[in-house]
């Protein structure tokens, strides 16, 4: 009994030494086993936590320390007493390969190690030929066992616990790297590498999606042995990284077996940031001890999750920061362009000078120490001859030093922007701007792409001439020509001119911005061509109404002289009949022998010279009293009725009107004809002095081959008595003792004159009927 | 040969008439304005009227209208230093229509027309 407590102290408290490791402690247990029940040799072996293996065996003669086998439970000795959970007894020759062999064994005693709940290992006891253990013997070992399962669950645990801050360092490792501040690119690759590191991994592939600010695509890290299988891992990995993408689930695939030799397990976790997947990482085939694969666990799932969660944010907060620097930058440049417009269209809408303007627009684009092009040429078009023009060109070079955004924003929105005539010179005499001047292009889409410009009011971009077959050769040749850019200056609607920019000198590409503000650009300057345009216009406009003005002037100084001259000659008319007459008289009364008949008859050739020149003078200073219009006849009727229209109601006479629905319209002298139709509406009443009906018809009509219009206006006064109508248009001629006495003959000549004619159709006892005739054009 | 009225406001002009209308043979009354005209047509007949378009405050050309409505029997010659009154339709009214000039043939034919249209 006494031996017995001795042993299991012993025992406890090699299992429970503080000096010694978990290896020493076991080999000192398995060598005092050995000792004490006089056996060959003792070996512990510890299962796996999966139950699949026995891993690890410490025999009792050897090193400190584990050593590594891999025994599947049901095999061997060892594996068949875990497999089975009970006490085993075998020949050697059911050794496993993995297993303990001390040589001189011929049977072998097997105990599975637990404790409550699990096997954790198994202890073999090799037995010489003819030797036994006894019953009591393993009665005993089994209970010394516990203290061993206990050391066995305190490693496990030991090692579990240094995994877990193994774990936390891999984590607190990966932030550090997460938490420099890099371009994407790099910052992936770094963040590969430590993942790959400490993941122990044979191979890791970060993918990341498209579209999520990052760069998109397949990163891979493999240790050499693993290359060759890539392109299996790839698929798999293509095919894990779909299914996480869908569940946001990692997956974790252990004991892969294939007809390659790939890693037997692989891990793939869903990179991503709140609802939004960015991608995934696979790690395959873990490293284990003298670079075998193993499984995967759960322990490293729950590790890379973590990983993955950290990687995630990082590379959120990298695309956020990427996006950030992005707008920062089109902002900057945004304002740029704003500043740059805000002052280039205060100062073209303050400059008239459309010279100035053209070297100003030009400056504005190649100027400044980040200019928006590097050379600029502006053609202006020449419809007649179908050519483009060069006619100023401007490179950083003659730009220099007319920047127009140095300094502070509120200090340059204030000082105006402008050019002295000789900074204008220089430009103009440059070199450039002379060969930009001795160029001509045609205006032809076929031959000169820049040309579409004009021809399609558009800007026209030509990335590489080399591949645009429809560039001028000359042009491309003469400039250097690598690719460039053509906006059309528009002012009223028409192409004035093209503004052509490269960059030929650096070779810099012309980015859609650039050309975006070029277009901007081109509006506002062709609103001020247009503007300086309308300018020079009113100056022109402004003179000829100056000059307009003169000749009025000019006209009525004329026409009062003339008035003046009229009054004169008038004045003069009467006294010259006087005295021409009384000559002439004198002339007759005077014997012709008489030197007075002589007398007189110069004082009759004087005067009847002067009488000449007076009528000239009289006749040119009146004006024609017919004044030819266009007229509209029923406006004319209704006017002339209105005249009349009290008396034919004091008559009681009611007026029948039917007017043609067209607008017939009649030239002549509106006030003339209204005249007419008073004089034949008068008429009409004189002859219905007790009521009846005015009738007036308006129709078209011809009158000869030419368009006329009829209008009948008919009476029910009984007609005119035939004894008195051959005389109705005679002028000398009325039945009436009253009225105007101006009558029917001023009615008939008027007609006359337009070149009409007028018809009675006379009704005895009913009524008359007259018929105007007028040509709508006389 | 008739008896004739000329109406004109130059007394020099009046006088020459009557003395060259008077050599044609014909009765010759002159008045000043055509109130005086008025009178004279009133106290006795006349055949013919020798008017000047322009009087010294009234226009020939009102004077003819009125007489006209009053004696439309009465047949008038205009007579004007201005050829322009031919397109004035008010003129129109009258028998004949003769420029006034030093030579006084073309009056003198104009009445000879005139009268011989009448009598007729």
């Amino acid at each position: 009994m006494q031996e017995r407590y001795n042993l299991l102290s012993t025992v406890v408290k090699l299992a429970n030494s503080a000096t010694l490791s978990y290896p020493a402690r076991l080999k000192s247990l398995a060598r005092f086993f050995a000792e004490s029940f006089q056996l060959v040799a003792v070996t512990i072996y510890i299962l796996d936590r999966e139950n699949r293996f026995l891993v690890q065996k410490i025999p009792s003669a050897g090193p400190d320390n584990f050593l590594d086998c891999l025994i599947p439970l049901g095999d061997g000795v060892a594996g068949r007493c875990a497999k089975q959970r009970a006490l085993l007894q075998a020949g050697k020759d059911q050794l496993h390969d993995h297993e303990f062999r001390d040589g001189r064994e011929s049977q072998l005693q097997a105990i599975p190690i637990a404790d409550q709940s699990r096997v954790c290992g198994v202890i073999t006891l090799g037995l010489m030929e003819g030797t036994v253990c006894s019953a009591a013997q393993l009665d005993l070992l089994q209970d010394m066992l516990p203290a061993v399962a206990g050391l066995i669950r305190d490693m496990e645990v030991a090692e579990r616990s240094s995994r877990r801050v193994d774990n936390l360092t891999i984590l607190s490792e990966l932030g550090k790297v997460l938490n420099k501040a890099e371009p994407p690119r790099s910052h992936l690759s770094r963040i590969l590498q430590t993942c790959h590191k400490h993941s122990a991994a044979s191979c890791t592939v970060v993918r990341l999606l498209p579209d999520r600010g990052l760069p998109a695509g397949l990163f891979k890290k493999c240790r050499t042995k693993t290359r060759l299988q890539l392109s299996t891992l790839l698929e798999l990995e293509a095919d894990a990284s779909a299914r996480v993408q869908t569940t946001g689930i990692s997956i974790l695939v252990t004991d892969l077996i294939a007809d390659e030799d790939i890693p037997p397990s692989y891990l793939c976790v869903p990179l991503r940031f709140e609802a939004k997947m960015l991608g995934s990482v696979t790690f395959f085939g873990k490293l284990g001890a003298k670079g075998r694969c193993q499984n995967f666990d759960e322990e490293d799932r729950e590790l890379f999750d973590s990983m993955a969660m950290l990687v995630s944010n990082a590379l959120a907060g990298s695309a956020t920061y990427q996006q950030m620097v992005q707008f920062a930058a089109e902002n900057d440049k945004k304002v740029k362009e704003l500043s740059l417009l805000y002052r280039i269209s205060n100062t073209m809408l303050s400059t008239i000078n459309l010279n100035k303007l053209t070297h100003l627009t030009l400056t504005a684009l190649t100027a400044g120490a980040n200019p928006f092009f590097e050379r600029a040429m502006l053609f202006l078009i020449n419809e007649k001859t179908a050519v483009m023009q060069g006619m100023l060109g401007v490179t950083r070079e003659t730009a220099a030093g007319k920047a127009l955004l140095d300094g502070e924003w509120g200090e340059i929105s204030l000082i105006p922007w402008d050019m002295s005539e000789e900074e204008m010179a220089r430009q103009r005499d440059a070199e450039f701007s002379r060969m930009v001047r001795e160029t001509r292009l045609p205006l032809d889409k076929t031959c000169n792409v820049s040309s579409k410009a004009v021809l399609e009011k558009r800007l026209v971009y030509v990335a590489d001439v080399e591949r645009e077959k429809r560039v001028d050769r000359e042009f491309v040749r003469r400039f250097a020509v690598q690719s460039f850019a053509a906006a059309p200056l528009m002012a009223k609607q028409q192409v004035v001119g093209v503004l052509v920019v490269d960059n030929s000198l650096s070779g810099k590409a012309i980015t859609p911005e650039d050309l975006r503000f070029l277009q901007l650009f081109t509006n506002q300057a062709g609103m001020a061509i247009e503007n300086s345009m309308l300018y020079s216009r009113i100056e022109d406009a402004h003179l000829d109404l100056r000059e307009a003005q003169e000749q009025i002037i000019q006209g009525e100084r004329l026409a009062a002289i003339g008035e003046m001259a009229a009054s004169i000659a008038h004045e003069l008319k009467n006294p010259l009949v006087s005295i021409g007459g009384f000559a002439k008289r004198l002339e007759k009364k005077i014997p012709a022998d008489l030197p007075e008949h002589k007398y007189a008859g110069t004082i009759v050739r004087e005067v009847t010279r002067l009488e000449k020149m007076l009528s000239e003078v009289l006749s040119f200073s009146k004006k024609a009293t017919i004044c030819y219009m266009d007229c509209d006849i029923s406006g004319i009727i209704e006017d002339s009725l209105a005249v009349v229209s009290s008396s034919l109601e004091e008559s009681g006479i009611r007026v029948s009107k039917s007017i043609a629905p067209e607008k017939l319209q009649i030239h002549g002298d509106c006030q003339q004809l209204k005249q007419v139709f008073i004089n034949l509406f008068f008429n009409a009443q004189e002859a219905m002095k007790s009521g009846g009906v005015l009738q007036v018809t308006v129709a078209p009509a011809t009158l000869g081959q030419r368009k006329a219009l009829a209008v009948k206006v008919s009476d029910s006064g009984g007609g005119i008595p035939l004894e008195i109508l051959n005389n109705i248009f005679n002028p000398f001629f009325t039945t009436k003792a009253s009225g105007t006495g101006l009558g029917l003959a001023i009615v008939h000549r008027i007609i006359t004159n337009h070149g009409g004619k007028i018809e009675i159709n006379n009704r005895p006892g009913i009524g008359a009927e007259f018929t105007v005739t007028l040509p709508l054009h006389p | 040969m008739a008896k004739i009225l000329v109406v004109d406001d130059e007394s020099s002009i009046r006088f020459l008439y009557s003395q060259e209308l008077a050599e044609e043979g014909h009765e010759v009354l002159t008045a000043a304005t055509a109130l005086e005209a008025s009178e004279i047509l009133q106290a006795q007949p006349v055949e013919l009227l020798v008017l000047d378009i322009k009087l010294k405050n009234e226009s020939g050309l009102d004077l003819l209208q009125k007489l006209v409505k009053e004696r439309h029997n009465l047949p008038v010659i205009l007579c004007t230093a201005f050829s322009c009154y031919r397109d004035d339709f008010s003129a129109w009214l009258a028998d004949g229509y003769v420029v006034k000039s030093s030579d006084l043939q073309e009056l003198k034919d104009e009445i000879k027309r005139v009268l011989a249209k009448r009598s007729r």
